[in-house]
């Protein structure tokens, strides 16, 4: 077999696992990171396939800018409970 | 006492990591969004990587840094003035060309030097500067609804 289609394979792997540790975490915080670490190996499965413009996006967006926000929201929501 | 010791220590380690790396994503961004019509990436991706650079700002030097060093209102209009430039460029093509968003002057310097594509080059220029303005002030209305009475 490839080389790449196995590290392919792996990396999808690593899409699916993360992608349901999201939706199955108790903890936000452990969530909003298992999306990020989705994020990021999307963009690397988007560079596999030979689409670097939309894994720099990704990165971007995926990565840094999204769990941003959402921690920023999940802190605010956390100081509202408390009040 | 053993507390404020590590608070300490984590503040150099981060400071310094935002230091080491912001100069890598304003550069690495600006570099995106100048070689869009050559390279991969374009307006949108590097606009967001410069704007991701007021993140680390963010996290190395607080909130109070971040407002003394940007004006929201002056984003904001700059925000509106790349929009403005991207439609202005679009116009350049019902003047000079055929249609809106014609490619006109095509035939300025060879093909794989910067200022090569036309008018597509400018049109991808604003592009970029709205999206760096109008995310870069998406970040900080967050980070201020975070953090106005907080002193760090």
């Amino acid at each position: 077999m490839n080389s790449i289609v196995i590290l392919n394979t792996l990396v999808i792997i690593a899409i699916i696992v993360s992608a349901i540790l999201t939706v199955k975490f108790d903890n936000l915080l452990s969530s909003i990171i298992a999306l990020a670490v989705t994020g990021s190996f999307v963009a690397l499965e988007f560079i596999l396939l030979h689409a670097p413009d939309v894994a720099i996006a990704e990165a971007a967006v995926g990565a840094v800018l999204s769990p941003v926000i959402f921690i920023i929201t999940l802190k605010k929501v956390k100081e509202g409970k408390e009040r | 006492m053993m507390k404020g010791k590590n608070r300490q220590v984590k503040d150099v380690i981060v400071k310094t990591a935002a230091d080491f790396f912001t100069p890598i994503a304003l550069v690495l961004g600006f570099y995106i969004i100048l070689h869009g019509h050559l390279s991969p990436g374009g307006g949108f991706q590097g606009g967001v990587l410069v704007a991701s650079a007021v993140v680390l700002i963010y996290l190395g030097y607080g909130y109070n840094e971040v407002s003394k060093k940007f004006n929201m209102e002056i984003i904001k209009k700059n925000e509106a003035l790349g929009a403005i430039l991207f439609t202005v460029f679009g116009l350049a093509g019902i003047i000079y060309g055929s249609v809106f968003f014609a490619n006109v002057f095509t035939n300025i310097g060879d093909v794989g030097d910067l200022i090569s594509a036309g008018t597509i080059m400018f049109m991808n220029n604003s592009v970029g500067y709205k999206v760096l303005t109008g995310v870069g002030f998406l970040i900080l209305l967050m980070i201020g609804l975070l953090a106005p009475d907080n002193d760090n």
